[in-house]
């Protein structure tokens, strides 16, 4: 009986050696399978001296097999402590090249928004026929809506597109209805100052189908709002005119910056008008344009709405840029600050 | 178009309880926009943007005849009072007739005229005076302060003349031949076109661009003692095409070109000359003269009930469709339960001509905020789907993470531009109506715009520049868009590899190959560009600027760029594929051959080889090139006897 304890005392006796030993991991690691691993000496121990009938001598060994675990966790900790330190505090830095325009990624983000619930992007031509442009979305020549003085004409008689909406027309011949459409591109206007840049982008939306109504253009709209500034915002419609829808509309969206009620610290809030910013344009369209797209207007209606995606991006991100054709810079160090 | 409205005057003409703030939300909610109240000396006023369709609500009538609806149809009690359509028409007793002729009935509406004698010249009331020029109008004397005041309250422009100042024996209203001239009120004088409506006197004298502007031959002054005064409404088109082409935007163009109610024209003239006669102590010296040429047959439109809910998403009681269209001015009756018979107000004539037009009076009194939204229900996808845009979302997102900058460049080029890349203009579709010379082409490339952003930014180092976006050819005086990918950097070789990766990103390494090409931009140098090609055709290029363009463009050093048409590849199927890698061991070995032949050929003639994984292109040196070329077999070991007996093969067939 006695030999069992002498044979325990002696393998405390090794371990209390090589623990000494132990300098790096590896020699950790294989102490600890010299003792405590399946063919380890603890595990041969009961091979020798079997534990049945002999609680005692379980207990002992178990006491044992604790006191080697815990040496060897403090003489793990204690090994862990003397790697090198290196100092990971630095805080993020912007100092590495590469960047997506600002431009770009709020189309992305307008695109995944509404081909998210069945909408195809489109891109439809900036340079188009005045048929296209104008006539086709029931504007007639010599309309007061026509302002020559700020669209530009190529010499060949084409118009450079001051809006995306000859898009619906364009749509209008390819796909058969339903129809959802986001037409976003490139738009051009005759003026240059600190709120115009003379080449922009808007993006254009197109619901056609039987029994469209001002409820669903209103959910749109409203689906857009929340989606692009905040489930927080609110949208409202204003009776508006344009020759291409009927009704039309103005859609405006709460403020954020006095929640939408106008006032800031009891005076009038800078950034709106009565707590409403304006958003765009928009309406059922009209029935002759659905007639100009081949489609028959007592059959099929729908909603149209026609938005400046600077405009949007703008007024998402609060950036304070005063003079909108910044966004159009080459230089470097503005196109740097936007990954 | 923008007016400006005093509260005071709104009054007159809108009487409720309702305050300010309750009425100026009505008006918002569902009529014209109260863009702001400014309050000048204790006075209230709004400033309200009309629709350029709502020509009838351009005055301080108009919104209270707006105002007055929208109130009642929220509960709030309102009534319209002082209606101009109700006042009394004032009799003439004058035998004397003036004696109009006109040219083209067409082009001439309605023309009231009658002449006043006895006028005394001085200045406004205080009360007028301050309404005027609180409204940002500049008082003048009693006279045309009056028709300017009647402007703003009506809604409806007329005009004095110093009687004395005209020879009244004929009075013409006729179209303008070209180089006629007219001296101005405002001093101006212009030459007539052709078709321009004038109003021409017995001695032939220009006194009125009607509609527009009148003459300074006749103009009333403090010495004015008898005065003729008119109301004409003309073609819209026309004033609107003489309004322009002079340049003379006055409140009247702006008002007759939009086509005013002619039926309250006369009712306008009566209270108008009934005020010039008890303000100045006047009285009449002639008849009226009523000219109507506007033969309007009321207008009537159906409006079918079932339909107005489907296009509203909801239903509305159809006794408060009934009472909305009836306090707007439109006369209804119903025929069956589910239509009504509109008959539309003359003030909305031009404005109201179908079912929609109805369904949106209704909804905007009934209220766009009382509308549940509802999302409408997809039941089929569409036909088309593009895959353009997501191979353009994938290159900016690979470009973007290897350092590069995306760029928007403006579409337009200067001339100067395309000269120093030596290119022609002529091939360009040019703008008739540019703003700057700075951006008269559309361009053909984005290699131009490139080179300009490096230019940009000279003194910066290691410059990386993308931009997908749209080029436009002239094919036969047509436009053509077609997308565009360009990036750039100053070191070629950099260049070429990102193209690699972005190729090798795309999955199109196998679909693209490179070869030599005469088809490149006259910006490119000659020994220092490829071709881009599919199995279809090129696809784009990629190379370094030339000496000449490099200068011409003030550039410090050459640069070099990649142009590829995204059309071309957006159709590729880009190949995924799987090797499975053998047991056997790869026998690596650097392969050194000397040889005259391309890269690319020497390339290809490895690559044609049995047992070849893999293949790195290490370095040359003048005409001595090192491959490291990885040779395995999937059956069996290689010895290496049989791998140089495939090296001599290759030096053999590229020596």
């Amino acid at each position: 009986m006695s030999n069992y304890l002498q044979e325990l005392e002696n393998i405390r006796k090794e371990f209390k050696l090589d623990l000494d030993k132990i300098v790096k991991i590896e020699d950790l690691n294989n102490t600890q399978v010299k003792y405590l691993g399946r063919q380890g000496l603890l595990n041969n121990f009961f091979k020798i001296y079997p534990p049945k009938g002999n609680p005692s001598l379980g207990k002992d060994v178990n006491n044992l097999k604790k006191e080697i675990i815990d040496h060897l966790k403090s003489k793990e900790t204690s090994l862990g402590d003397n790697t090198q330190i290196t100092d990971l505090s630095l805080p993020f830095h912007n100092n590495f090249e590469g960047s997506q325009h600002l431009i770009s990624k709020a189309i992305k983000e307008i695109q995944d928004i509404f081909t998210k619930i069945g909408f195809n992007r489109r891109r439809y031509p900036e340079i188009d026929t005045d048929w296209y442009y104008a006539e086709g979305l029931n504007i007639p020549k010599d309309h007061p809506a026509r302002d020559d003085q700020e669209t530009f004409y190529l010499e060949n008689g084409y118009v450079l597109t001051a809006h995306t909406s000859n898009g619906q027309l364009h749509e209008m011949e390819n796909q058969s209805p339903p129809i959802r459409m986001i037409n976003i591109g490139k738009t051009y206007r005759r003026q240059a100052d600190a709120s115009h840049n003379p080449m922009f982008h808007q993006f254009e939306g197109l619901v056609i189908d039987k029994n469209i109504s001002i409820a669903n253009l209103i959910s749109i709209t409203d689906y857009f709002a929340k989606s692009f500034f905040g489930q927080d915002r609110k949208t409202r419609l204003r009776p508006h005119h344009f020759q291409f829808t009927e009704p039309s509309f103005e859609i405006d969206i709460s403020c954020d910056l006095c929640n939408g009620t106008g006032t800031k610290d009891n005076l009038s809030c800078k950034m709106c008008k009565s707590g409403w910013l304006e958003l765009g344009g928009a309406g059922m369209v009209h029935r002759s344009v659905i007639k100009n797209g081949g489609l028959d207007p007592d059959i099929y209606s729908g909603f149209a709405f026609g938005w400046g995606v600077e405009r949007v991006l703008l007024m998402q991100s609060g950036l304070k840029i005063n003079d909108l054709r910044t966004l159009f810079s080459d230089d470097i160090s503005f196109l740097t600050q936007f990954k | 178009m923008d007016i400006l409205v005093l509260e005071k005057d709104l009054r007159y003409f809108l009487k409720t309880k309702a305050d300010l703030g309750t009425i100026t939300k009505a008006l918002c909610e569902s009529g014209p926009t109260v863009d702001r109240i400014k309050s000048i000396n204790n006075q209230k006023i709004l400033e309200i943007e009309v629709i350029t369709n709502r020509i009838d609500c351009a005055s301080v009538f108009g919104i209270a005849r707006e105002a007055n609806t929208i109130l009642n149809q929220k509960g709030v009690d309102s009534k319209l009072e002082n209606n101009p359509y109700t006042a009394r028409k004032a009799a003439s007793h004058q035998t004397q007739k003036i004696n109009l002729r006109v040219e083209n009935t067409k082009k001439v509406f309605q023309f009231l005229a009658v002449t006043i004698d006895s006028i005394k010249i001085t200045q406004s009331s205080e009360e007028i005076k301050n309404t005027l020029i609180s409204i940002g109008q500049r008082p003048i004397n009693n006279l045309v302060d009056l028709t300017n005041l009647y402007t703003y309250l009506y809604g409806y422009p007329s005009h004095v003349f110093d009687k004395d100042k005209i020879d009244m024996s004929q009075i013409t209203l006729r179209e303008s031949n070209e180089n006629e001239k007219i001296k101005l009120l405002d001093d101006s004088e212009i030459k007539l076109q052709k078709g321009d409506l004038i109003i021409e006197d017995g001695s032939k004298n220009i006194i009125d661009l009607c509609c527009v502007m009148g003459g300074k031959h006749a103009i009333v002054d403090q010495h004015t003692k008898n005065i003729l005064l008119i109301i004409p409404t003309c073609d819209p088109k026309q004033v609107r095409k003489t309004s322009l082409a002079h340049q003379k935007r006055t409140l009247a163009a702006q008002i007759f070109e939009k086509k005013p109610d002619t039926t309250l024209a006369p009712f306008v003239f009566s209270l108008l000359v009934g005020d010039i006669i008890n303000n100045t102590k006047a009285h009449l010296s002639s008849d009226y003269l009523v000219l109507n040429n506007l033969n309007q047959e009321p207008k009537e439109i159906n409006l079918n009930l079932k339909w107005l809910e489907k296009f509203v998403g909801q239903p509305i009681d159809q006794n408060q469709s009934l009472t909305i269209l009836e306090n707007l001015g439109f006369r209804c009756h119903k025929p069956d339960i589910n239509n009504l018979i509109v008959t539309i107000p003359t003030f909305r004539f031009d404005d109201i001509n179908n079912q929609e037009d109805l369904a949106e009076e209704i909804t905007r009194i009934y209220g766009y905020k009382n509308i549940t939204p509802i999302f409408p229900v997809l039941s089929q996808p569409s036909e088309h789907q593009d895959m353009t845009f997501s191979i353009e979302n994938k290159i900016r997102n690979t470009l973007s993470t290897l350092g590069y900058h995306e760029v928007i460049n403006n579409s337009l080029l200067s001339e100067k531009q395309i000269i120093s890349c030596g290119q022609e203009p002529e091939n360009y579709l040019k703008l008739k109506n540019a703003l700057s010379e700075d951006l008269q082409y559309m361009r053909t490339n984005l290699g131009i715009s490139t080179i300009a952003n490096h230019k940009s930014n000279q003194g910066t180092l290691n410059l990386k520049f993308f931009e997908i976006g749209n080029i436009y050819q002239k094919i036969n005086e047509k436009p053509l868009e077609i997308p565009h990918l360009c990036f750039s950097a100053e070191n070629i070789a950099l260049l070429k590899e990102t193209l690699n990766i972005l190729v090798g990103h795309l999955k199109l390494t196998d679909k693209i190959n490179l070869k030599i090409t005469n088809n490149y931009p006259s910006y490119i140098d000659k020994n220092n560009h490829i071709g881009l090609f599919t199995n279809e055709a090129q696809i784009g290029y990629i190379g370094q600027t030339n000496s000449l363009s490099t200068i011409k463009n003030s550039l410090e050093k050459p640069i070099s760029i990649v142009e590829i048409d995204i059309s071309k590849i957006s159709s590729l199927k880009p190949e995924i594929t799987y090797l499975e890698k053998s047991i056997y061991p790869d026998i690596i070995e650097d392969l050194n051959i000397t040889s005259n032949k391309s890269l690319g050929e020497i390339y290809g003639q490895i690559s044609n080889q049995e047992m070849i994984s893999k293949i790195i292109y290490l370095n040359s040196f003048q005409n001595k090139h090192t491959f490291r070329v990885h040779f395995s077999s999937n059956q069996k070991n290689l010895s290496h006897d049989e791998v140089d007996q495939i090296k001599k093969k290759i030096v053999d067939l590229v020596s």
